[in-house]
């Protein structure tokens, strides 16, 4: 029984024809009728037809409805043509029980109607079988390179999952699985929906291609109603196949970077004469959902410049040193600048700040950290610039961590514990560094003037 | 034809284009765009959060600017520009082979000599990073500072009257109408505060003297979205007028309502495509915000007697000028990207003595406060100060001249300006002007050349800052401005 009525579902693409055959015979029999050509012969035919087109209408909506539960499909689009299929085989059963009775103009109105809830109907259904866009395909401007645009956060950086995996999949896999069509659950527009998987469960498992169900589909021998991209459509190459095969094993990432070596990377956009590359950044996963949580509790993360991906980023006075530690540790090779004034960072935090590979400047200007804290600190290889200005912090622990900063170029230390002649023992130690106190604010003429005299002696001027 | 549906079809026009320049190009205007509307899929429209794209191609070295407007042009003879020489000439004629035949105002065109008036005030030699420096007496505070001051004697304008004037420093024309320096910035580099304007402008009003208009496009967007114009705050009690909830309306009341006008607002800009509903949006939104931020702020509780002392007398005066720099100083430290104050009252035109006096006293002391309490505080290391009028005033007398009394005219061919901070070169001069201090003999630099400077610092190439508009692209330095590099780190 059960084999029978998916035999009747997928009659729906055979059936769907009918109706849209019949509705211009129906169209050309009452524009007949307008010229006065209604003899009983051509009305009788007319309403056959009428009531043949409701009911083949009805037949389509039914083998739609059927197919929708068995097939994969899944989605916008498809609910969509859900709705409007029924809608139009209601419409039609209406349409034909008032043609018996209404005048002509009415019938015609009735056809225009049937017509116009028909055009999306049917534009759907199209584009759930040969894609969204296939239409205007041949209209569109040639899409920019693969890695731009890819993801959310705009025109990315690449990585080994935007140079060399969503290209493939852009090309081979995409058209079916996306955000309004998602065939069997799985979109793979984006690495984050791609790592959500199908509906039947995840389909890449980091560092193990054979046991990822996308690498066994795409695999599959020609002919396996399992194989993917399915039958009638050109498979993925064997390059292809070991692109992502190779990806998978090396963890599944979406922030590594693309190994040396390899497919070409794709063309960038040429910049201008003299001007500087605009390079873009990854943000897909956890960079992603670490700025934006930032910016949902308060922070502020931007990026210095555009032509690399050193972020700055400045925390609100709320957040915890837990959440913190947390948002900054997917960040933390990209910060360069961090600020997070009047706050009280821990051991943690400032042990994961010690870790920024690149950190230039760190200001925690008003912190109220305790005496020692700061020593996680000590080795950073590039802090050049701490703020430490208004900051309750003793000299203890603090004069040997600035001491053991490499790079460290200028400290402001206004308000804190550190006493002068501290200062100047470290400014001894280190002749480069530059130790603000804030106590020499402003200084005395070195030469006045006595009261100015305005006479006329001068020779005048020519 | 009907005027929605014209208007529709050009804006579908426009966004043809618009998204065309966008697939093509790529251009610089559009990821600025980008950016200052926070159009980014992770942080969603209208939050007014940049986008991590940036228009910074530099890496910046000033995060911020606090802009010091002295309106009405104060006298660069009698603060900054010591010409001890012209002591012996006073009262003589000023040389025509000086003067050669330059434009002069109506005010003093009529006048049957032009009479060298030396400054009556002693000057005093401060040590800096180069030889020292003579400043006057009126600005001791100021002058105490000099080792972080960058003094530009040889700045010049086109503007010979206040109102282009101002405008040519605002915006980079004389013309009216153009988006002010500080929407470019805020535009350009987006917030780095969710809470407050990106632009915020508080004026202090004449301490004696000639005051001229100050109308609020000198600080509006133009043809920018308008989200970038700036917003200024009042002293006293109400910074922001109408900002608070009335009696009675609780603020979750007062979020249903914004949520309810947002949804209208948001049907109507589908409706229309027109920017300027986002723009209101998220002007409603920033206002619900600034209902929490702007009185914590304004509230000074939180500073030692020791740092409001620093600022002068006038510290709990609303809007004097010791108010507003404070002011200035807690707006840089949450992160505000253009800061401008205006000090009005400059135009000297007679009883120069007195109302400079007035003048200098009311600015002195809270001026250098804040680049002291800016520098202990770390601060001044990413914030770009300028202190500027519109122009120079004249060296021979406008009205009658005394050894204690006399005026000055509109002087646009040289005046005085001093920089501090945010990759400022500290305590150097830069340009000179000759024995009368009326013509530039080295180093002349255009207020296009000052702009171009600041927006450098700001990690920003002035060449690539652009916006369409009316069918060509607009950028502040319109197609001038050299950056002063003898003044930058």
């Amino acid at each position: 029984m059960h084999t029978l009525i998916e035999f009747f579902g997928r009659l729906h693409p055979l059936l769907l024809h009918t109706p849209l055959g019949i509705l211009p015979a129906v169209a050309i029999l009452e524009l007949l009728s307008l010229r006065a050509l209604n003899e009983p012969p051509l009305r009788t035919a007319r309403l056959l037809l009428w009531w043949v087109f409701a009911l083949s209408a009805v037949l389509a909506a039914a083998t739609g409805v059927v197919l929708s539960r068995e097939s994969e499909y899944g989605g916008q689009l498809l609910d969509r043509h859900f709705y409007l299929g029924i809608a139009l085989a209601g419409l039609s059963v209406a349409a034909a029980a008032l043609a018996t009775k209404s005048s002509v103009k009415l019938r015609l109105g009735l056809l225009s109607l049937v017509g116009i809830v028909m055009i999306p109907t049917g534009h759907l259904g199209a584009s759930l079988t040969h894609g969204e866009g296939f239409l205007t395909a041949p209209f569109r401007q040639p899409t920019p390179p693969a890695g731009v645009g890819a993801t959310p956060l705009g025109v990315a950086e690449e990585t080994w999952f935007s140079a060399r995996i969503m290209p493939i999949f852009e090309n081979a896999c995409v058209s079916c699985h996306n955000e309004s069509k998602a065939k069997g659950g799985l979109m793979l527009h984006s690495y984050d929906a791609m790592m959500k998987g199908a509906t039947a469960g995840a389909v890449v498992v980091p560092s193990d291609p054979e046991g990822s169900e996308l690498l066994h589909r795409i695999t599959l021998p020609t002919g396996d109603e399992f194989r993917m991209p399915p039958d009638g459509k050109a498979g993925l190459t064997k390059e292809e196949i070991a692109a992502i095969s190779d990806w998978i094993r090396a963890g599944a990432s979406g922030i590594a970077k693309p190994p040396a070596g390899g497919p070409a990377e794709p063309p960038r956009p040429t910049p201008q004469a003299g001007s500087v590359p605009f390079v873009p950044i990854t943000l897909s996963g956890e960079p992603a959902t670490a700025i934006r949580k930032l910016r949902e509790s308060g922070c502020v993360v931007e990026r210095r410049t555009m032509n690399d991906d050193a972020l700055v980023i400045t925390l609100a006075s709320t957040l915890s040193n837990a959440a913190a530690v947390e948002l900054l540790s997917p960040l933390g090779p990209s910060i360069t600048d961090l600020t997070w004034p009047g706050a009280t960072p821990d051991d943690s935090l400032l042990r994961a700040i010690r870790s920024m590979p690149r950190l230039d400047r760190l200001d925690l200007r008003g912190a109220r950290p305790h005496d020692k804290a700061l020593s996680a600190l000590a080795g950073h290889p590039t802090l050049a610039t701490l703020n430490l200005s208004g900051s309750s912090i003793g000299e203890e622990g603090l004069l040997a961590t600035l001491e053991s900063l490499p790079s460290l170029r200028m400290v402001f230390l206004w308000g804190s514990g550190v006493k002068p002649e501290s200062a100047a023992a470290l400014v001894a130690a280190r002749p480069k560094l530059v130790v603000d106190l804030g106590l020499s604010l402003g200084e005395a003429p070195v030469e006045q003037e006595d009261p100015p005299v305005l006479k006329n002696v001068a020779p005048a001027a020519k | 034809m009907d005027p929605l549906l014209e208007r529709g079809l050009l804006l579908t026009r426009r966004r043809f284009f618009s998204s065309a320049a966008t697939t093509f190009g790529a251009g610089l205007g559009t990821i600025a765009l980008a950016s200052a509307m926070g159009s980014d899929a992770v942080t969603g429209p209208a939050t007014g959060v940049p986008d991590l794209a940036t228009v910074r191609r530099i890496a910046p070295k000033a995060k911020r600017v606090i802009y010091l407007h002295m309106e009405g042009a104060p006298s660069q003879l009698d603060l900054f520009d010591y010409k001890p020489g012209l002591r012996s000439r006073f009262d003589q004629d000023l040389p025509n082979s000086v003067r050669n035949g330059q434009r002069i105002t109506g005010m003093t065109s009529g006048q049957s000599r032009f009479p060298v008036a030396p400054s009556m005030f002693r000057f005093n030699k401060y040590a800096n990073n180069q030889d020292g420096v003579w400043l006057s007496e009126l600005l001791p505070h100021t002058a105490s500072m000099a080792k972080e001051l960058c003094f530009i004697h040889s700045l010049h304008t086109e503007a010979i009257n206040h109102e282009p004037g101002i405008t040519f420093f605002q915006t980079g024309t004389q013309q009216a109408g153009r988006p002010s320096f500080g929407s470019w910035v805020g535009y350009g580099l987006g917030s780095a505060n969710q809470n407050l304007p990106t632009f915020v402008v508080l004026i202090t009003q004449a301490a004696a003297g000639n005051v001229q208009a100050l109308s609020a496009r000198l600080w509006g967007s133009g043809f920018l979205p308008s989200q970038h114009q700036g917003c200024r705050l009042r002293g006293g009690p109400e910074a922001v007028l109408y900002l608070k909830d009335p009696k009675g309306v609780r603020r979750d009341d007062r979020r249903e309502m914004l949520d309810l006008i947002a949804d209208l607002n948001r049907i109507d800009a589908e409706r229309t495509l027109d920017p300027e509903t986002q723009a209101r949006i998220s002007q409603y939104e920033m206002a619900y915000r600034m209902q929490m931020s702007v009185p914590e702020l304004t509230d000074y509780s939180d500073e030692s007697p020791e740092t409001l002392a620093m600022y002068g007398p006038e510290i709990n005066k609303p809007n004097s000028f010791a108010a507003n720099c404070l002011l200035a100083r807690r707006l840089a430290e949450r992160g505000v990207r253009f800061i401008q104050l205006f000090m009005r009252g400059w135009d000297a035109h007679n009883n120069l003595p007195t109302e400079i006096r007035s003048q200098c006293q009311a600015v002195d002391q809270p001026q250098a406060a804040l680049i002291k309490d800016l520098k202990r505080r770390g601060l001044l290391d990413d914030t770009l100060v300028l202190w500027a009028g519109e122009f120079g005033r004249t060296v021979y007398s406008q009205g009658t001249l005394t050894e204690t009394n006399y005026g000055r005219d509109h002087h646009p061919r040289c005046f005085t300006v001093f920089l501090a901070g945010g990759g400022i070169k500290p305590g150097i001069t830069h340009g000179k002007t000759d024995e009368f201090g009326y013509n530039i003999i080295e180093n002349p630099v255009e207020v296009h050349d000052l702009h171009a400077t600041l927006l450098r610092l700001l990690g920003i190439d002035h060449t690539q800052l652009t916006y369409r508009h009316q069918g060509r692209d607009f950028r502040l330095t319109d197609v001038f401005g050299k950056v002063i590099e003898p003044i930058i780190v």
